[in-house]
């Protein structure tokens, strides 16, 4: 699944090789993780390993689609080159509250990173004219 | 701290009466502190934005800081909501207690190192070890209780800590681990007294019986701790709790133990005491001295413990 994790979000959000240097994805059952080199070459670590680095992608039921998380996009969004969708002043406080935008955005549809000036705010899916947040529940900002 | 006073339950006669024999005079200074409203605190998330663009930020959404002054990174506020501002929602700053900083200050991680926090949720530590390392070397995050360990994912993943493998291993099972750590903090479980003015259900839970029991965890925790440390490692104990038994008896133990020595500790801009070298009916090794306690009436925070040891 790493691999495929790679290649997905090369081709929709123009990442390169270099955009990852010295970083490694690891997958299990249900994330794709990104870490260090150091870390992911460790032989010592101890047995009970239950993650890595941060949560880069989450695998749906399907076991096919590997949605980016909030979390890895706001840590690297920055270095995308398509599919990100600019938002305004009241367009990024719905989007942190959770709320879906309506646009007529000409971007594929599929997952967009969302950003705000500079600051990369997280995961947003495009359908139809929609903007839904990705933000999980326990990130959003409470009204 | 602010000056408004606020109701706390009362404080139960032993726990009292404890707190009366390691304060002394200042008992009464400390009870005020507790009752009084607390000043919010954060931390400057810096693998995410640096110091001066958090604070044009903070500054331009109305939050007004302060620095804390024996932090370069920590800040106060008079903001209440700060928790719920955007700067807390892109990961920029880290709710943090103003005490709770000096552990990995003291423990003063690089990049390149081998770090362990051995008791790491919900992270707090575990971010600002990582920020300290700037996501550089290997930093092992352990945490024995599974249920805590979605707390630390979370901010770990929020926060940005790439250099970081989670572990769920029982502290004291380090001792078996083949990894040998350059730096652990081992921030041990405790009675939490020194946060009994945020948390008051401190004063439910608290029973000598947990002392006591605190008391031998925290003893195996650091005996596994020093084991796996490499020579000339460093060691920092510390919890947030004011009982000598959870506290310099655990530090005598590992004195006791050998191979380590205790260090002197160095923290400007915040008012601190000497570790206490007798308790009750004993007497501990002079040395103990050399930890740190931070008193809430001293600072205006929490309670704390630190330590720092060097293996030989």
């Amino acid at each position: 699944m790493e691999q495929q994790f790679i290649d997905y979000i090369k081709d929709r959000f123009g990442f390169t090789k270099e955009d990852f240097g010295g970083l490694v994805f690891i997958a299990d059952e249900k994330r794709v993780y990104v870490t260090t080199e150091e870390v992911a070459l460790e032989e010592n670590l101890p047995g009970k390993t239950h993650s890595y680095g941060i949560v880069a992608g989450r695998i749906q039921r399907d076991g096919r689609t590997i949605k980016p998380t909030t979390n890895f996009l706001q840590v690297f969004g920055s270095r995308a080159k398509k599919n990100v969708f600019d938002v305004n002043d009241e367009e990024k406080e719905l989007f942190i509250r959770g709320t879906c935008i309506e646009t007529d955005s000409e971007l594929e549809k599929g997952y967009v990173i969302v950003r705000w000036r500079n600051h990369i705010l997280g995961c947003g899916f495009l359908k139809d004219g929609i903007l839904q947040s990705q933000i999980p529940q326990s990130r959003i900002m409470k009204v | 701290m602010g000056a408004k006073l606020h109701s706390m339950p009362e404080i139960p006669g032993k726990m009292k009466e404890r707190f009366e024999a390691i304060f002394g005079r200042d008992y009464d200074k400390f009870e005020e502190c507790c009752r009084n409203d607390y000043k919010k605190s954060f931390r400057v998330n810096t693998l995410k934005i640096s110091v001066e663009d958090a604070l044009e930020l903070l500054k331009g959404n109305g939050i007004i800081t302060k620095r804390i002054p024996w932090t370069k990174n920590g800040f106060f506020t008079d903001v209440k909501s700060v928790g719920n501002s955007f700067e807390n929602f892109m990961g920029y700053i880290y709710i943090q207690g103003p005490a709770s900083m000096l552990p990995a200050m003291v423990l003063d991680p690089n990049p390149g190192e081998t770090v362990l926090d051995m008791c790491a949720s919900p992270g707090s530590k575990t971010t600002q070890i990582a920020a300290m390392m700037k996501n550089k070397g290997v930093l092992v995050a352990n945490e024995s209780d599974y249920k805590r360990i979605k707390l630390l994912r979370f901010n770990n993943d929020k926060n940005g800590v790439l250099n970081s493998v989670i572990t769920n291993l029982d502290g004291r099972d380090f001792a078996k681990s083949k990894l040998r750590f350059d730096k652990i903090l081992l921030d041990a479980p405790c009675t939490g007294e020194g946060i009994v003015m945020r948390e008051w259900e401190v004063i439910k839970r608290w029973n000598m019986k947990l002392v006591i029991k605190m008391c031998r965890l925290q003893k195996d925790l650091i005996a596994s701790a020093i084991s796996c440390l490499k020579p000339g490692g460093t060691l920092v104990y510390s919890t947030c709790t004011l009982s000598p038994e959870e506290n310099e008896e655990v530090i005598d133990h590992a004195l006791k133990i050998g191979g380590i020595e205790l260090e002197d500790i160095e923290l400007k801009g915040i008012k601190t005491r000497k570790g206490l070298t007798s308790w009750d009916r004993y007497t501990y090794n002079e040395r103990v001295s050399k930890c740190v306690r931070v008193w809430p009436q001293d600072n205006g925070t929490e309670g704390f413990f630190v330590a720092k040891l060097k293996k030989v």
